[in-house]
């Protein structure tokens, strides 16, 4: 059995006297695509944070190739090759859709201040290479055409495009992407998909943080389900969209279907809406 | 390699710098005045100071200390020299080496500070110091200074003309100009660009971010101490004055004039602050006999107000700006200026009036997009898309 | 040798309570607006130098000191109105700078208006100093300390229950929602500058009589408030006001022990200290907050 590309073991992060992830582990292989799915507050970007050290875990461990990345930097862990998107955007606003995400290809570039200070042949040949593969990432998810537009100036779903693109163009081992389909049409959302589908193929692995169950049932290979910071299912995704438990987590309190899946007998009400008010924000 | 952005950009600023290098090198023939020849060595130093400045702009930091870096470079040089009996060409790199180190000490600490409270620890470490210039008697020689200061000599000859330091500080300037233009261009200009959009979004493409930091502040440390170890040598006589918070204040405005993020800009607001310093000082007295003192602060206050109200990225950058308005391009400043404010706003949504900065830059930095999406209404800073998409509009009944 | 220390500590409390004040006003826009307010300094500058500008024109004491705070209060507003209002939105580094560049303004107006020259301001009530321990109390140093905590209990009252020191308060707390109640930001901003205005001309006449009046008094007064505002946590008024003796104490001690000019090294070295070792402050500290 080939050793998993991503190893999450016993994770547990807390805030305070709130517990934003409890004992979570999962595996990822190389080329698989993971989703991972739960409602609004359940822990995922408190997951993605932790695996990519944004976050120190309060417990637990994180592996990558084997090795343990608790607790380094996070650009130590990206420059590793685990590039992640984030669900509130952050591109670079005052730079073109084309620096953004030549800035992507920082990982694998080398040049250093000095070359760079000194206007080396070496830094300027580097430069136009990382041009021609920014624009072939473009050309890739389709903002070929945007090129040299602001990013601010882009509509959101155009700017998630170009977060990823700019994710693609670090050349990842693994593209950790947080709901990259959220606020984008359902054309872009197909597009989104052909998009990663194609990347899957290439070889490309995964982990994606999704609501979007279109995207979860066509692109994932295996779904792990988070509620209340514990993993509550995992499997393939036919198998957990009829897991009870997760329905019940999604849909709220059936008090049959809970108790049949041995969950609060005799439960409380849970409230329908999905977001919750009085958790913590960064949960 | 044609249509690389950086080309267009570069072949614009070679033939811009051919063209300064070619007036520099004319200017000592048809100057008029050992005066203005004076006067432009000294915009040609604070250049240096400034440059340095805008640079570390780029990556969104501000310092109002570079005052006390360009006079450890000085009171550095002047020592070396004068009392170690240093070649004037040995002492000035040696204070930049000095200058470096207090940098290296100063950053450390004050870099995991958030925006304003690194310019705020930037502030102090200017004026502990400007205090210690003067309180440090026997080094520094107090609040009287140092004289006798070695010029700089050439072959055994020592300069004494403006004019020949003219052509000493101006090939410095250009080289600190070029260089600095290089750093903000490629691979580390874009890593600086996009340290100043979001250092989570830089971080999490693989930037070092801290250590970028640490680099650029130490580089615009760097500048400003060369400038002032020139300094030294050329007026022979130095005093703590010049190098007082409001120093600090005055190269903050000739790098806000110039836009603090725009290299050239350096020249641009160094020049520009100088002539209207004379202006002022010729003007002044003939309107208000009786007074003493620096009263050009309240000018310099004024025009500062104003160019942060609505010029943020710069007279040199609003003026292209309004070109492009004129042309019926994309917006031009005024309803650019939220985005505008070149200095940090970035990508970055903070706004004052309600929204409190943290001291500690960890908190700051990984604050906002790490929070899953917020049920928190945020209010568009721009226009047009919302900043967080709608919370679960496209959750589906996973029995479908 | 520690003979000078009951001295020294009374003249760090005097002049700690001027700090005290206008640390005071600092947190308050602060808290309010989230802007650092570097001008605040020149608030006192100008409530003493407008006072003595009254008094040379035969202005009795209570009317001169009384005009003087009302027309401090009203450059308070003026300057919210046209330097920071049109810079509403703008990163709050932005507009630190411009605040140096209200204080630059002041300063450089009041050398044109007034000169050079230190103003002498009388005494409230003169009189025979009091002799505390080994060291001496003058009565204006009396006036400076008493009326600095009358201030502060005044300010609180105001806050916490009058209907606009409640607004005030929502504002600080959450502008969003305060807006939704009807609370403008920008008119508790007006209602911030105008209040630490009066705050800091009240400090400003109140030490002039101990410390003369001169126009450029409020740059160093404005710095070392900050660095009070910090030692005290920057959202807690009482605490700066603390923090304003502590520095006052701190500069009265270290110019007597060691060297006069010292002074302002050791409060900005302390103010570097407390920013690294500090989160908020030496007293958030204890209250730490959940998540």
């Amino acid at each position: 059995m080939t050793a998993p590309l991503l190893a999450v073991k016993g994770l547990t992060r807390r805030f305070g006297g709130v517990t934003a992830l409890e004992d979570v582990s999962f595996e990822v292989a190389a080329g698989e695509n993971l989703a991972i799915i739960g409602p609004n507050g359940a822990g995922k970007t408190t997951l993605f944070n932790v695996v990519t050290g944004f976050l120190a875990p309060s417990a637990g461990t994180v592996r990558y190739r084997g090795r343990s990345i608790n607790g380094l930097p996070p650009s130590r862990i990206a420059a590793a090759g685990l590039i992640r998107t984030f669900q509130n955007l952050v591109v670079f606003g005052e730079m073109t859709v084309l620096e953004n995400v030549m800035v992507g290809c920082h990982r694998w570039t080398g040049t250093g201040m000095l070359a760079n200070a000194l206007a080396l042949p070496a830094a300027r040949r580097e430069d136009g290479e990382v041009a021609a593969a920014a624009r072939a990432v473009l050309a890739l998810v389709g903002l070929a055409g945007e090129a040299q537009a602001a990013a601010r100036h882009l509509p959101v779903g155009r700017q998630r495009l170009l977060e990823i693109a700019r994710a693609l163009a670090a050349r990842p081992d693994v593209l950790l992407l947080d709901e990259p389909a959220a606020g984008l049409t359902a054309e872009e959302t197909r597009h989104l998909v052909r998009v990663i589908g194609r990347l899957r193929d290439e070889g490309m692995t995964f982990l994606v943080i999704e609501h979007n169950m279109d995207v979860v049932m066509e692109a994932a290979d295996r779904v792990v389900v988070l509620d209340y910071g514990k993993k509550i299912a995992e499997g393939r995704p036919a198998e957990v969209q009829r897991d009870a438990r997760v329905i019940a987590a999604y849909l709220g309190d059936d008090a049959d279907a809970a108790a049949a899946a041995g969950e609060r007998p005799g439960g409380a009400r849970r409230p329908q809406v999905p977001a919750r008010g009085d958790a913590p924000a960064s949960t | 390699m044609a249509d690389c952005p950086a080309a267009t950009g570069v072949s614009r600023d070679l033939a811009g710098l051919a063209v300064l290098a070619a007036g520099l090198a004319i200017v000592p023939a048809v100057a008029p005045s050992a005066y203005v020849m004076a006067l432009l060595n000294i915009v040609g130093l604070y250049t240096i100071v400034t440059v340095g400045l805008i640079l570390l702009g780029t990556s969104g930091q501000v310092s109002l200390g570079q005052a006390a870096f360009y006079g450890v470079g000085a009171y550095g040089s002047a020592l070396l020299a004068r009392d170690l009996g240093w070649s004037p060409w040995l002492a000035m790199p040696g204070a930049v080496v000095l200058v470096v180190a207090t940098a290296y000490a100063v950053g450390l600490p004050a870099l995991r500070l958030a925006d304003v409270f690194f310019v705020l620890a930037t502030l102090g470490v200017g004026i502990i110091v400007n205090v210690l210039m003067i309180q440090l008697d026997p080094l520094t020689g107090g609040a009287s200074g140092l004289r006798d200061i070695p010029p700089l000599a050439i072959g055994g000859r020592p300069l004494t003309t403006d004019r020949e330091y003219f052509y000493v500080i101006w090939t410095v300037a250009l080289a600190a100009l070029v260089v600095a233009r290089n750093l903000t261009t490629r691979r580390t200009g874009r890593a600086l660009r996009a340290i100043l959009g979001s250092e989570i979004g830089a971080a999490a493409l693989g930037i070092d971010v801290p250590r970028y930091r640490m680099r650029v502040f130490v580089l615009s440390a760097a500048y400003a101490g060369a400038a002032g170890a020139l300094y030294a040598h050329y007026v022979r006589f130095i005093s703590p004055s010049p190098f007082a918070l409001y120093a600090s204040l005055f190269f903050l405005i000739m790098a806000v004039v110039g836009g603090l993020t725009n290299i050239w800009g350096g020249l641009f607001g160094a020049a520009a602050v100088t002539a209207l310093d004379q202006i002022v000082r010729a003007q002044m007295p003939r309107l208000f006999p009786r007074i003493g003192g620096e009263y050009q602060t309240a000018i310099y206050g004024i025009v500062l107000i104003l160019i942060m109200i609505f010029f943020p990225s710069g007279i040199a950058r609003g003026g292209i700006d309004l070109r492009r308005l004129l042309r019926g391009d994309a917006a031009g400043p005024a309803t650019d200026r939220p985005a505008a404010a070149d200095v940090v706003s970035g990508g970055s949504r903070k706004r004052a009036f309600g929204r409190r900065p943290r001291v500690r830059s960890e908190e700051e930095a990984w604050a906002s997009p790490l929070t899953e999406t917020s049920r928190r209404p945020q209010v568009p800073a721009r226009g047009d898309a919302p900043a967080s998409p709608p919370v679960g509009t496209t959750t589906e009944n996973p029995h479908a | 040798m520690l003979a000078l220390f009951p001295q020294l500590l009374l003249t760090g409390l005097t002049i700690g309570s001027i700090y005290a004040l206008v640390a005071v006003g600092f947190v308050i826009i602060y808290n309010i607006t989230g802007i650092l307010n570097f001008a605040q300094g020149e608030f006192p500058m100008i409530g003493a130098m407008l006072c003595a500008a009254l008094l040379a024109a035969h202005v009795p004491l209570a009317p001169a000191a009384a005009g003087a705070i009302v027309a401090a209060c009203l450059l308070g507003a003026l300057v919210e109105r046209l330097a920071i209002e049109p810079a509403f939105g703008s990163h709050p580094l932005t507009l630190v700078i411009i605040t140096f560049g209200v204080s630059m303004a002041f300063r450089g107006l009041a050398l044109l208006v007034w000169g050079a020259d230190p103003y002498a301001l009388p005494e409230f009530t003169p009189g025979a100093p009091l002799a505390v321990l080994t060291g001496v109390l003058g009565r204006q140093a009396m006036w400076a300390i008493g009326l600095s905590v009358v201030v502060v209990i005044a300010l609180f009252g105001f806050f916490a229950r009058t209907l606009p020191g409640a607004a005030a308060r929502a504002c600080a707390d959450n502008p969003f929602a305060s807006r939704l109640v009807g609370v403008s930001p920008r008119r508790m901003a007006l209602l911030a500058f105008t209040v630490a205005a009066g705050v800091g001309a009240i400090g400003g006449i109140v030490i002039a009589p101990i410390t003369g009046a001169t126009y450029d008094m409020g740059l160093g007064l404005g710095l070392k408030a900050f660095v009070a505002a910090v030692i005290g946590g920057l959202t807690n008024a009482p605490a700066a006001v603390l923090g304003g003796y502590i520095v006052g104490t701190i500069e009265s001690l270290v110019t007597g022990y060691l060297a006069p000019g010292y002074g302002s090294a050791i409060t900005f070295a302390l103010l570097l200290i407390v920013l690294s070792l500090q989160r908020e402050g030496l007293w958030q500290t204890v209250r730490r907050r959940q998540v």
